[in-house]
């Protein structure tokens, strides 16, 4: 029950090793230990929790047609990194440049809602413990998001302003989600996964949020702005079996490859890749043949950087529309599409800032961000620069403080 | 305690088709309510439950029978990782209040619970000894155990010699092992 010094844990693991006295010690101790954990209150972990343990025996995706695919050669010839690694945080704006009030007040009521929630679904909270009623009547009080989503949405627009890039960011990445989970809970008829995915998304939703306005939340902003090593495990958990909503379309989110190591390096920056990340699985959940969409991380296909990937079994048609969504095409655009070619676009301006040696012209050209249909599978991806080494910053483990 | 040993592992270690559905079917229930018990906190504890099915998944040879018990072993690194987690969230462990009792918290999800997992009589036999405990015992124990503090931690908390930390800890160690020698082979 003690600790042992650097020195004393070699010198002890040798001795484990060759000598059966010191075996058969720990092998007591260990029998100790299990002991007193019998002292724990039995509690059930949730269903859900045994489908996300089994997926990590399935085969890992076979990516190589994709890796070998034109479009990755073209970025594995092109890809440089940029001079000094993008740490998150710019594209943000003031809240007093949003020019219509309405959207102003959206903004704030929405963040205020969400900061109300985050204690009401934590894991300390009634509701993980499989009592709902106080988050339905929160939900209940106040007005659904869901409802405030679909009506402010209509008119919304790829464009190139920062403004209309910060609020689109707030609303379309984690927030369609999100305010779908929210609504169920409102009914009362959610249940334990439900509550997880809602606590997993708010979190993400107020960290875009805050990323995205500056005087938002400055205080909880400055936390975020610190030096945190964020690791590729903080996204496997949460996409891990993880069901997905994005307006009348309903996913379920699986893990193919996953690096292990830092993937960002501020929660600023992780707010930016996770929105990312919503953006590319909005896009393919809604035209996945059955609902389910694979995120990969991998970081060996191209030297120095990350690739991000969504992929899923989509139908020729709806492939196509994925082809005429990146800003260069918007003079075609279908009214129906708008809201994806915001997703887009969204896309467009974080690679801008990840990559601001190239222009917009040269990372699409070389595919730093992009679309490739392999077979009857659509793949969407961007690159992020890699993390060469890990320097003196703290790590996120949980995320926990400062949600 | 419901023997999951050396098959289990052999099993996970040579890839044997349901082998960790069987393990997680067999134990996920108690390393999940000790990581919970430490934790306090649900997800967190499906993490850290998920973790160590991940570790020993990929590293099934992270584990070797002269290690003891595959599933005393599951239960260290379940609580170690919890131990971990607790660490880094920096969570404040009260000076001069009294010390936190195990939980009594109610899982309204937990009906059927986790009692498969383990004999619920030797459950009981472990909880009914560990009350019989002196109060001063009990206190180390659960310090040491659900909140990892060291021995000088523990020694610094409760204002007591070291010796007076490691001598009630191994006295109440000995005794909650003689409570349970009848029930163990």
């Amino acid at each position: 029950m003690g600790f042992l010094s650097d020195d004393e844990k070699a010198s002890f693991e040798v001795l484990l090793a060759s000598d059966t006295a010191t075996q058969k010690m720990v092998a007591e101790i260990s029998d100790d230990w299990s002991t007193l954990a019998l002292l724990s209150n039995p509690s059930a972990p949730d269903s859900d929790l045994r489908s996300r343990t089994l997926m990590l025996v399935e085969e890992p995706t076979d990516l190589s047609q994709f890796i070998e695919s034109k479009a990755i050669a073209k970025l594995r010839e092109n890809y440089s990194k940029p001079n000094a690694r993008y740490l998150g945080g710019e594209g943000t704006v003031d809240i007093s440049e949003i020019r219509d009030g309405k959207d102003k007040d959206v903004i704030l009521r929405t963040y205020e809602q969400l900061l109300g929630i985050l204690p009401l679904v934590n894991g300390e909270s009634s509701a993980a413990f499989g009592d709902f009623s106080a988050l339905q009547k929160y939900a209940i009080q106040n007005l659904s998001i869901k409802e405030q989503l679909a009506k402010w949405s209509d008119p919304l627009s790829p464009t190139e302003d920062q403004v209309a890039h910060s609020l689109q960011r707030s609303l379309l990445a984690s927030l369609p989600s999100l305010a779908h989970f929210i609504d169920v809970a409102r009914s009362g008829k959610t249940n334990l996964s439900e509550i997880r995915r809602i606590f997993y998304l708010c979190r993400d939703q107020l960290k875009i949020m805050r990323a995205s306005f500056r005087d938002l939340d400055p205080q909880r902003l400055a936390e975020d702005e610190l030096i945190r090593l964020h690791g590729t495990h903080l996204l496997h958990q949460k996409w891990t079996g993880a069901r997905h909503s994005y307006f009348n379309s309903q996913g379920l989110a699986s893990c193919g490859n996953f690096f292990e190591g830092p993937i960002s390096e501020r929660c600023v920056e992780f707010a930016e890749y996770d929105s990312n990340l919503y953006c590319l699985a909005n896009l393919i959940s809604s035209r996945s043949s059955n609902g389910g969409f694979k995120l990969e991380l991998i970081k060996d296909a191209v030297p120095g950087c990350v690739l991000a990937i969504a992929h899923a079994e989509v139908k020729s048609d709806l492939d196509g529309e994925l082809d005429i969504l990146p800003s260069s095409h918007l003079t075609n655009l279908p009214p129906s599409l708008s809201k994806d070619a915001c997703l887009w676009t969204l896309l467009e301006g974080s690679m801008r800032r990840g990559f601001p040696h190239h222009s917009m012209g040269e990372l699409s050209d070389a595919s730093f961000f992009g679309k490739q249909r392999v077979e009857n599978h659509s793949y969407l991806w961007f690159a992020w620069p890699e993390i060469e080494n890990t320097h003196s910053g703290a790590v996120a483990s949980t995320e926990k403080p400062g949600q | 305690m419901s023997p999951i040993e050396t098959t289990h592992w052999e099993r996970i270690r040579d890839r044997k088709p349901d082998s960790l559905a069987d393990l997680y079917d067999g134990f996920a229930g108690a390393m999940f309510s000790l990581a919970l018990e430490v934790l306090g906190d649900r997800w967190e504890a499906e993490e850290v439950t998920q973790d160590v099915f991940a570790y020993v998944w990929k590293n099934p040879k992270a584990y070797s029978p002269v290690k003891g018990k595959f599933s005393s072993w599951l239960l260290v690194i379940t609580r170690n990782r919890s131990i971990d987690r607790l660490r880094s969230r920096k969570r404040k462990v009260v000076h001069g209040e009294p010390i936190e009792a195990l939980s009594n918290r109610q899982d309204h999800s937990s009906e059927d619970g986790a009692e498969h997992a383990v004999r619920a009589d030797e459950r009981s036999s472990i909880k009914e000894a560990f009350k019989q405990l002196p109060q001063d015992q009990r206190e180390v124990l659960e310090l040491a155990y659900f909140k990892g503090l060291n021995h000088q931690e523990i020694s610094d908390q409760l204002k007591l010699s070291l010796g007076t930390v490691k001598s009630r800890i191994r006295l109440g160690m000995e005794k909650l092992r003689r409570a349970l020698s009848s029930l163990r082979p």
